[in-house]
């Protein structure tokens, strides 16, 4: 259209996004866009929306109605498109027990068609310190070493976008303190836009630019964490989080 | 970790077969991943062998016992042993075919799979590659081992082999794909299929007896099994009888028909499933 800029497409882009199952609304009408190399953390109270949402824009559950468009391809129709240079990391998933950790990230660069493959896997493997369990079968790994297993998966084919849930939970202090440097690494350096799901309040304040609140299926905040607290007038975002859950179950 | 290193390299390399919705790459992935994970399990090298073997050799000194004692069944003796190996070769298949998708979900890896660009249709063919190795794999050893240990070449069938073998794989393929499909919608819970439907199956397939053997109204129930035509062909060449050529023809027809409606119930099962929002609940 003459006179107008062109517009980026946002990384993640959902719109009026509605999920029931049967007589329970999971995700209530909620639309929100992620731009590039944006680290947005999706928060809530347990039985929010967050892993429902986090689960249709994966293209693990289909939405009851609404879009959801990840790179500009809508992730029910588009699916293959959206997912190539999308990744995901959650505590709830494992890997075959019996695959070494370069043997899991060899098949795993091979779906995703990386290029030069042996170079990615090590890549990732230096990137997350795993040199020493490389080549140790997954089940021999703790829950903190299967993370970190885990989350090298998550940058094999170096995501453009980059779904989080809990990458933390299972970490150490250093480990998750070197992993929120990384993370913060891949948005700066790759331009990865991150989306992450966290309870710990203390990791969204240092890793997130901007927080997405869900209660009860609604998005009820949409802004950085520091306008946050300051709109709530509390100490930090662990007690604004504390509050907008009361006030849900209330 | 390697928080010092240095600057990531922030240019992205297209990758190879962008937005295809079949790419062969990923079936790949699939058939290495159960590869691995074979290799490094004995257990599942060695359980592709002990089966079919001690089916053999039950069935074997079952086979030289009547020989021995003179008893004249109908479409000979020795079709014991061949009906063993094919009915072998046909549950091994659609075995195989289901522990593919139930080795992901016991290792928790099925997220991992289904949040990538993996289509179930992919996830399929690979299941049906690796199937088609083990079960072909086994048969092999069992060809070999009949002629060793009980003198049986099961090649005397002569060219009914061939269709035999092609009606019995698309069935296996049909059942796998329909228990399978079973297996994605209720989880852990149909699990039991993939041991027990083909066994149910069984007696109506025709495997060791004639379909006249049965009462009227299952004869009617095996006909509709492709199986059945298939194992009456053997006997009938056995028995060195013309084989019924109009038989296979309709087995070959109603195996291609079970095929196309399992492979639609399959993908119907997946696309619940993830209406349901199940995918990620371990097990269901």
């Amino acid at each position: 259209m003459p006179g107008t800029a062109p517009r980026a497409t946002p990384a993640i882009e959902v719109r009026d996004l509605v999920k029931r199952f049967r007589d329970v609304t999971a995700v209530n009408g909620i639309s929100f866009s992620v731009p590039a190399g944006q680290v947005c953390a999706l928060l809530g109270h347990n039985g929010a929306g967050k892993t429902t949402t986090l689960q249709i824009l994966l293209g693990l559950t289909l939405p009851t109605s609404g879009t959801c468009r990840i790179l500009g391809h809508d992730i029910v129709t588009d699916r293959v498109a959206a997912l190539e240079r999308t990744n995901f990391s959650a505590s709830y998933t494992d890997f075959p027990a019996r695959l070494s950790v370069r043997e899991m990230l060899r098949v795993y660069a091979m779906l995703y068609a990386v290029p030069d493959a042996a170079a990615a896997v090590e890549e990732v493997i230096e990137l997350f310190d795993l040199d020493a369990l490389a080549d140790r079968q997954y089940r021999t790994l703790s829950s903190g070493q299967a993370t970190l297993a885990g989350l090298a998966k998550s940058v094999i084919n170096r995501p453009r976008v980059l779904f989080l849930d809990e990458p933390t939970a299972m970490l150490d202090p250093e480990h998750a303190h070197d992993t929120r440097i990384v993370l913060r690494r891949l948005a700066t350096e790759w331009g990865t836009t991150v989306l992450i799901t966290s309870h710990n309040m203390r990791e969204v304040e240092r890793l997130a630019d901007r927080v997405l609140f869900l209660s009860n299926g609604s998005l009820i905040a949409d802004e950085d964490p520091e306008q946050l607290t300051g709109r709530y007038q509390a100490a930090d975002l662990e007690e604004v989080f504390i509050r907008l859950a009361k006030e849900a179950r209330a | 970790m390697t928080v010092d290193a240095p600057a990531l390299e922030s240019s992205q390399a297209p990758l190879a077969g962008m937005g295809r919705k079949f790419a062969p790459h990923r079936v790949r992935a699939v058939v290495l991943q159960h590869l691995l994970n074979v290799w490094h399990s004995p257990i599942r090298l060695i359980e592709l062998f002990y089966w079919p073997i001690i089916q053999l050799v039950l069935w074997g000194f079952i086979t030289s016992y009547l020989l021995s004692s003179a008893v004249d069944l109908p479409g000979g003796v020795l079709a014991l042993l061949g009906a063993v190996m094919l009915w072998d070769h046909t549950f091994r298949m659609q075995n195989e075919l289901n522990l593919v998708s139930m080795f992901d979900m016991w290792d928790r890896n099925q997220v991992n799979l289904r949040a990538s660009p993996l289509t179930q249709v992919e996830y399929l063919c690979a299941a049906l590659i690796l199937a088609l190795a083990r079960s072909f794999s086994g048969s092999v050893v069992l060809v070999v081992l009949a002629r060793w240990w009980f003198d049986y070449d099961l090649f005397t069938i002569g060219a009914t082999l061939l269709p035999a073998l092609i009606v019995l794989t698309l069935f296996a393929t049909a059942l796998g794909f329909f228990i399978g499909g079973f297996i994605t919608r209720f989880g852990s819970n149909a699990q039991i299929l993939a041991w027990s439907l083909a066994a149910l199956l069984q007696p109506f397939a025709a495997v060791f007896y004639p379909v006249s053997a049965l009462p009227g109204w299952l004869q009617v129930v095996a006909r509709a099994l492709p199986v059945s035509h298939v194992f009456e062909a053997l006997r009938a060449v056995v028995a060195e009888t013309p084989a019924p050529a109009a038989g296979l023809g309709i087995a070959l027809a109603e195996a291609i028909i079970l095929l196309a409606l399992a492979f639609a119930f399959n993908l119907w099962a997946y696309r619940r499933v993830r209406e349901l929002g199940l995918l990620s609940s371990p097990g269901y």
